[in-house]
Parts: structure tokens; sequence; C-alpha cells
């Protein structure tokens, strides 16, 4: 059983104690992008979103420590709701109404589940999109080619033509970024979203 | 975070959902136990009992070996339930000497447990090696060892006695001893619970209870192991209880203490003795051993035939072999002072004989110091009476006593010459110095002894202290007039010269120096100084003896180791009168041969003590 397992708190739970500044810090380096993200989606602007950020960041810090959960994808949930929870202040306190400000692209605040959905499929892919950058540097450049050209679907006979490799390589080389990469995202997911 | 990446992302975003098919990437183990179908592999033999086959198994979820029972093959549908009770019953008794049932379940509907794999040897084992007198097992199991292992079993039992729970089958087969001194008490496949409420006290204690367990061993079938069996056990209507279990320690304890059975012969013979009580003593069994008498009673008693007269509980027999072991006296040699106080000095040997010897010390010192005071209460009187009388003598014997002193000191000064005279002429200067300390001791004390001064004087001359004479003699004394002549003659050197010295010998006489002095000045010069010659001296030593007064008629030649001697006097190289050695003064020359011319010798012999070797040459 390795040490992780047993001993080693997750990020979350370091953050839970407001004395561990350190873990605190991490928290947002992670988030932050994420959230940024998200309320630009929901077409907020710039100097909008900032504050709409540190509105969340400051309930969410309030909140973490008394924040407990059963079940591994609860906080998920439970930030999704946040986040659209505290745009919809932001608007009614700005007097925006909830329909006007947004175009055709974005989605209805009101619809709750759709919010909920689109911020943890977001979610997901801020993970996806970290753990690429988290493993870009381990690899050959080629490597990351192969893979990224797999993942766009393109057949591995293809791909070797196209970078005038084996088929045989581009496959060994695909699956072994494609393996690190679950890792990643696996060890990223532990850090970020377990309790 | 750029677009780009993200787009790219999203292309990807089926992997964010295969990860979690890897939820714990680190925790192999945890993976493994998800992924295991079947629990158990590398099933082999081990052994067959009555209803039961055990196999080696290895248990893919703890990852090692155990054992595997399993029902054999034959075994029709009735036994399962028997078999599944043995294991859930087994499973209860929760003891580090009681085999622990690790699994129970169904395998292709036919039921299986699991246990501790049992690795060393079991009793029955170990008791054959010590009956076929193997070394190995000798060394490693004596009488104190197998009866500890004995004390554990006591233990299993007593604490399944405490559960409810009776084994029926104690035999030694069915106890397991590990490498590192484990004993494992096994199959509990006739084991019974019993249901007197005294059992089931405790709250939080696991109840076994009968309706839990059905008890297959009431149904009138004659079940356990013939020699290891109770007498209720052996009839059919016999009552089963913890007495049962108690009479087949009595009888492991027999086969651990003569490696056999209680009885031997066909099962008919051995039920039938079991009922009659007609059980060998072990050590008639095996007489060889010496085996101790308490644990002959101790058999006995967990034997009896009478399930009443056996031991009430484990704990009492275990009780008995504990103080056996340790050396205290049991439960069935009470009340024998001597053996009491036997066992109380085997346990403390030392302490004991330390004590006695300290008491026996005391008393001898004691006796001693009686004696003592006894014989000095008896001298005291004695004295006492010793000192009348010699108070009443005291005045009458003054004048006696005073010239009784005086013919002391003069003996005192005489013994001491003769002492000197035995050794002053082999070794004269450690003899001198002796004599000297001697008489200056006694001098200290009396002062005024003339013998003793004269005898002082005479040492110091021989020594030729002219200036300790010159010093302490009166100036009117032949011999302070002696000192002070030869001390001027002799000057600075520490002895007088050849000539000198023949001269104080030629003067002697007029200073009433007696020739043994003379012989002794000569012995004690030579020695301090034996590489220079005193041939003059010593041949007017000769001269004087023969009572010549020519020194010319005794000429010696060094050259020719030759002595001529032409006196008329002639007749003595020895004589120098009393208290002189007696030896020839010739033993100071490197003399050979000694030609006398005209002197009244004609044979050799008539010269006196001349030594052998010296040729004589006779001339008229």
């Amino acid at each position: 059983m390795t040490e992780r397992w047993n001993t080693r708190k997750t990020l979350l739970q370091r953050a839970q104690d407001k004395n561990d500044s350190e873990a605190w810090n991490d928290f947002v380096f992670y988030y932050r992008d994420f959230l940024k993200m998200v309320l630009v989606k929901m077409n907020f602007n710039a100097t909008e979103s900032e504050d709409v950020i540190q509105e969340i960041l400051l309930k969410l810090w309030k909140a973490l420590p008394n924040f407990s959960t059963e079940g591994k994808a609860k906080f998920r949930t439970w930030l999704s709701r946040l986040i659209r929870n505290s745009a919809i202040d932001y608007l009614r306190k700005h007097h925006k109404t909830e329909s006007t400000e947004f175009d055709e692209k974005s989605f209805d605040l009101a619809e709750e589940p759709d919010v909920s959905q689109y911020i943890q499929d977001e979610w997901e892919v801020h993970i996806v999109a970290l753990a690429l950058n988290e493993i870009a540097p381990l690899f050959s450049e080629k490597a990351m080619i192969v893979f990224k050209m797999a993942m766009k679907s393109k057949s591995t006979a293809d791909i070797a033509k196209e970078l005038d490799i084996t088929e045989n390589s581009a496959l060994k080389l695909k699956n072994r970024v494609k393996h690190r990469m679950v890792q990643e995202i696996n060890s990223l997911r532990e850090k970020l979203e377990y309790f | 975070m750029d677009d780009e990446l993200r787009d790219l992302a999203r292309g990807m975003k089926h992997l964010y959902e295969e990860s979690k098919t890897i939820p714990h990437a680190n925790a192999p183990i945890y993976n493994e136990l998800g992924d295991l179908v079947k629990q158990y592999s590398n099933k082999t033999f081990l052994n067959e009992g009555g209803m039961k086959t055990i196999y080696k198994v290895f248990d893919k979820k703890t990852d090692r070996y155990v054992a595997m029972a399993e029902l054999h093959d034959d075994a029709s549908d009735e036994l399962y339930e028997i078999f599944l009770r043995e294991a859930r019953l087994t499973a209860k008794l929760e003891h580090p000497n009681i085999i622990s049932v690790h699994d129970i379940g169904l395998s292709e509907d036919k039921p299986f447990f699991t246990m501790d794999l049992k690795v060393g040897d079991s009793l029955r084992d170990i008791l054959r090696k010590l009956a076929e007198r193997d070394e190995e097992y000798q060394k490693n199991y004596p009488l104190n060892v197998l009866l500890e292992i004995f004390n554990k079993i006591c233990d299993a039992m007593d604490y399944a006695h405490s559960r409810g729970v009776i084994h029926l089958d104690l035999k030694p087969d069915n106890i397991q001893i590990g490498l590192h001194g484990e004993v494992l008490v096994c199959d509990w496949g006739l084991a019974k619970i019993v249901t007197e409420p005294e059992f089931y006290s405790g709250e939080n204690e696991v109840k076994l209870s009968p309706d839990l367990l059905y008890s297959m061993t009431q149904n009138g079938e004659l079940k356990g192991t013939p020699g290891y069996m109770a007498p209720e056990q052996a009839s059919l209507d016999g009552v089963k209880t913890e007495s049962t279990d108690i009479y087949a320690l009595g009888c492991l304890l027999f086969s651990i203490l003569t490696y056999q059975s209680t009885v031997n012969g066909s099962i008919e013979e051995v039920l039938k003795a079991t009922k009659l009580g007609n059980l060998r003593l072990p050590s008639k069994a095996i007489p060889e051993k010496f085996l101790p008498q308490t644990l002959d009673h101790i058999f006995k008693k967990a034997t009896s035939l009478k399930a009443e007269e056996r031991y009430p509980s484990v704990k009492a027999l275990k009780r008995d072999i504990s103080n056996f072991l340790a050396g205290y006296s049991t439960s069935v040699d009470k009340g024998y002072f001597f053996r009491e106080a036997a066992l109380f000095f085997k346990r403390n040997q030392t302490a004991c004989l330390t004590g006695f010897s300290l008491i026996f010390i005391m008393f001898v010192v004691t006796l001693l110091f009686v004696f003592n005071l006894n014989r000095r209460i008896t001298e005291a009187d004695t004295a006492k009476i010793i000192a009348n009388h010699l108070s009443q003598k005291f005045l009458g014997d003054q004048q006696a006593a005073k010239n009784r002193y005086s013919q002391l000191s003069r003996d005192f000064v005489l013994e001491t010459d003769k002492f000197l005279n035995l050794s002053v002429y082999s070794k004269p200067h450690e003899s001198i110095k002796v004599a000297l300390h001697t008489i200056d001791e006694y001098l200290k004390e009396n002062p005024e002894n003339e013998l003793a001064l004269d005898f002082r004087y005479n040492c110091l001359l021989i020594k030729q202290d002219f200036d300790e004479i010159i010093n302490s003699a009166s100036r009117t004394s032949k011999i302070y007039r002696l000192a002070k002549r030869y001390a001027e003659i002799r000057g600075s050197q520490k002895f007088l010269s050849e000539d000198n010295l023949a001269l104080l010998f030629k003067e002697a006489h007029l200073f009433n120096v007696e020739l043994s002095t003379l012989e002794r000045m000569l012995c004690y010069q030579n020695a301090a100084q034996p590489r220079k010659t005193l041939d003059g001296a010593i041949l007017r030593l000769l001269c004087i003896a023969n009572k010549d007064s020519k020194k010319d008629f005794y000429k010696f030649s060094s050259k020719t180791q030759t002595l001529s001697i032409s006196s008329p006097n002639f007749h003595t190289v020895s004589n120098l009168g009393t208290n002189a050695s007696n030896l020839p003064l010739t033993r100071f020359l490197k003399l050979e041969n000694i030609i006398l011319t005209g002197t009244k010798i004609t044979t050799p012999e008539q010269i006196e003590n001349l030594p052998k070797g010296i040729k004589v040459v006779l001339k008229p």
C-alpha cells in the first residue's frame, strides 16, 4: 500500500485548514483559471468576472472548513451550484436582468441543471487541459503529436503515414502518452476533487 | 490557459471518464481484490481425517497459504451440517492455543472452511520420535518442555470450557506443535456445547447456544478415541461434561510422560479397561524414567473413574502441573510436611544452603568462644597461684637470680662466639657483621660486660677496624695499643700489607691475641682481597703454629708451587690451638709440592690435616 493511499491528505482536505495558506494558494492556482473561463462563457467581462471570482473564492474560503462529503463527486456539484448562484447574485446586485444581457450563444442561468452540467463539463475539460500541460514536457514532440492526432480520431495508419513512422511505433507512442494522461488526470482529480 | 489547449482538451474529454476506471492507480492490492474471481488456488493434498480432507491452498486475498478442510468427495449431504458446525464452533473459539478458522464457504455447493496452516509436528509425531529415542527430539522436548506444552493445552481447554464448549476428542494427534513452540488444539469435530447456565456470564461475550449449533454427538453413537476416552464416553448413556475432557487431559499427560497410550490392546480390551478404571500409573509404565510420584498422583486424580473425583476444572489440573514445574506442592500431595520442606529446599537451594552454612558457622564460633572462655578462666586461676608462689619465692631468690644473670650473660657471649666460630672461616664478612650486630645489641643493654666488650674488640680486630677500637677501647688496654700501632703502619689502606700483616702475626703474642684470631684475620683479608697474595703472613703463621721463631725455615715458591720446610720443629700445617678452624693453612696457597728437609716427619701421614693431592718429598 502506498504512503499516498494511506496518509496523504488531498489538497481539498488541506485547504479546509484555514492555517494552511500554502494549500489555499494551491487551490486558488488550480481553480482561478477555471472560474474565469466559466464566467467568460457566461458573458461576464474581465472586471465583472474578477469581482465574481473574488466573491466565489471568499465564499469558498468560508465554506470549505465546514464542508463535508460522503461521496466523491459531491464537491463538483456543490461548486457548480456555488458558481451559478454567485453569478446570479452579482447580476441582481448590478441590476442586470438575467435574460437581457445574455446573447443567444450563452445559456440560461435560470435553468439550474443545465448550468451545473455545463460547469461540470467545463471542469472536466479543465482537468484534461491541466493534465495535458503537465505531461507535455515528459514526452518527445513527436509523441505528443501522435497522441494529439490520435485523439482527433485519426487512424493509426494515417498518423504513421503522415509522420513517416511505422504503425507499430505510432501505436506505442500513442498508448504510452495516453496511459500517462489517464494517470495524470486521475491524480489531479484525487488532488482537486476528493476530500 | 489558451483556447487552443482547451479545444484540444475538449477533444479528449473521454480520457476524464476513462480515468474513473482506474480509481486508485497506486493501490495494487485494492485493484487486485477488485479483479479477484477465485480466492483460493494451488490446492495440494495435506492430510485426511475421519470425515474431512485437508489441503494446502493459496489464499489470494490475504496473500498467504492456509489450510482448507473439505469433506471427503464421497461424503453424504448429511455430513454437511456437522462439518460446517465444526467450522462455526471452532471459529467462535478465539484463543492462541486453539486453531483459528479464517473462512467458511461453499465451493460448487460443497462446504469448506479454511484455517491456520499448521507448520510443525503433531504431538503424536513428537511422542513417537521420543519413544524411538530420536536424539534431536530428546534434546528439544525434555519433560519440562512437554509439561509446558501440556499446560498450554490446558489453557486452551480452560478457555473452551469457559465458552461452554467441550472437545471430547483430545489426543496427541489433535495437538499441533509449531516450530516456535506454538501449541494448537485442533479438530473440534466431536466438540459439544454444554448447557449449564453458569457458563453464560457477561453480556459482551459471544455466547454459543445449543440452538445455534446442533449437537451431533448426543445422538447415541460412540465417539472419541479409545485410550483417551473417559468411561462415560465409552458407555452409550454417559453424560459428557468438562470432566470428560479432564479425563482425556489425564490420558494425554500419561502419553506425554511415557510416550505410550494408557492402555494397550484391542479396542474391546481398551474400552473394558477404561470402564473398569484399570489404568497403569505412568511411573509403572516406564520405570526407567523414575517419574516423580506427584505426577502419578496428578494422573490418577485426573482419570478417576467417577467424574466427581476428578479435578473440578482444567484450571485446577493446570495449577498442579504449574506448581509441580515451579517446585511447589500440588493439591495431591498436600499435608506432608517433609515433602513440603523438601520442595522448599529444592526451590531455594542456594538460599537454604547459605542459611545452613551461616547457622553452622555461628554455632562453631560460639562453641569456640565458650571453650576459650573456660580456658582463660582456668589459666587465670593457675596464674594467680603461680604468682602467689613466685612472690613468696621472689625475695629469697633475688640474689640467686643475680648470679644466674651474670652466668647467662657470659653464656650468651660464649654462644655468640661459638656461632661465629661455625661460620667465620667459610663466610668471614657476613659472620663478623652478624656477630658485631648481635654483640652491639647486647651491649646496649649491658654496656659494662667485659666479656662482651672483649668479644667486640676481637671482631673489630678481625675486620682490621682499628679506628673503631681506638675510639671505644680504654687507652690503657693492650688492644688499644695494638690498634694504635697498626693503624699508623697501615696508613690510609683498608687492610695491612702482606708483610705488615706478618709483622702483626709476629707481635700478636705481645698483645695477648690468640692464634685463632690471627687465622680469622687471614681469612677475612683473603676474602676481601682474593687476588692479593698473603704468602708472607701465611708463612709467618705457619712458623708460629710450629713454635719456630725463625721464619727462614719456611719458604714458598709460587712459581713452582712448592713449599719448602727445613725446621726440625715442624709437625703441623693446621694446629692453631682452641677456636681455630683446624683446616690446613696451605689452603691459602696455590700449593702442589711440599719438600721437607731435616724435619722429624718420616711419612706424609704424620702431617695433620694435610689435604690429599699434595706431593710430599721427604729429605733428610
